[in-house]
């Protein structure tokens, strides 16, 4: 009875451990089905499910961030260049 | 901005510092950003930005052009923040040891998130920033790669020189562990509140 159930509406740790490939719609076939099954009937895994997605949108957030501009960085490499440049 | 930044670097090859010097001006910000996120060390991270546009330089005439010039200066400094991990032997810790999901760091400071919403957005980044740091650089920077900068899975793999299943399950565990720590952050907010 447990392996049917399982076949049907899979495990909280498969689940857990395809969530990535699910969230980037690579879960295909039939593991794809269960784990789709699996979350639309588990409010556990909703939540879970629900966070992994926000951290991932903290994630490309904080790619938006960039460092402040710093002018001297340019002069920096720049003098390296120069010296490099110049013979031995 | 990838054609203004071919042109500078096609001028730079004819020995136009002044043309790479616009190059390096283009693309400090990002070479930086991209640097703070995958070393650990602040202190490394201007010396690193430094030898990455220095090597790109000594090497402008390996650029074939076949990817934007943002994606060669960033596979340069990738290599950069390898090689120096390498070679301070940071992280040394095993995570293949560890059972379930969560890897072994230190549980983030469970600082509970402030009731302003934009303040609430950069607190959540700079936890998530300094998180991410706290990630053995195995796990971090292909996280990084993937998430933070968009990288595919297998541009990640390429750059970092492991298979893509390898990169994959490296991606997920570190997502798991951010999840996780996240969600601690969040509930010490709740529970400050209540």
């Amino acid at each position: 009875v447990r392996r049917l159930l399982f076949a049907l509406n899979g495990s909280h740790g498969e689940t857990a451990r395809h969530m990535s490939a699910f969230a980037e719609g690579e879960l295909g076939g039939y593991r794809g089905w269960r784990v789709s099954r699996h979350l639309a009937r588990c409010h556990k895994c909703q939540a879970l499910y629900r966070s992994f997605l926000a951290t991932l949108a903290s994630m490309r957030e904080l790619g938006r961030l960039d460092p402040p501009p710093d002018e001297e960085f340019v002069a920096r490499v720049t003098e390296r260049l120069t010296e490099r440049r110049e013979p031995p | 901005m990838s054609e203004e930044e071919s042109r500078l670097l096609a001028r730079a090859r004819e020995g136009d510092v002044e043309a790479f010097a616009d190059f390096v001006r283009l693309l400090e910000r990002r070479v930086r950003g991209l640097l703070a996120r995958l070393l650990d060390d602040d202190r490394d991270v201007d010396e690193a930005a430094q030898d990455t546009f220095v090597q790109a330089w000594r090497h402008l005439d390996r650029y074939r052009g076949d990817a934007a010039p943002f994606t060669w200066i960033y596979r340069i400094a990738v290599n950069e923040a390898l090689q120096r991990t390498r070679r301070k032997r940071l992280d040394t810790r095993s995570l293949d040891a560890v059972p379930g999901l969560e890897l072994e760091i230190e549980p983030g400071t469970p600082a509970p998130p402030p009731a302003d919403l934009e303040a609430e957005s950069r607190e959540l980044l700079a936890f998530v920033a300094d998180r991410i740091r706290a990630l053995p650089f195995d796990y971090r920077a292909p996280l990084v790669l993937r998430d933070v900068e968009g990288w595919t899975n297998e541009e990640v793999a390429d750059a970092l020189g492991v298979s893509v299943p390898a990169a994959k399950s490296r991606i997920h565990r570190a997502r798991m562990q951010l999840r996780h720590e996240l969600e601690l952050w969040r509930r010490g907010g709740e529970q400050e509140d209540h």
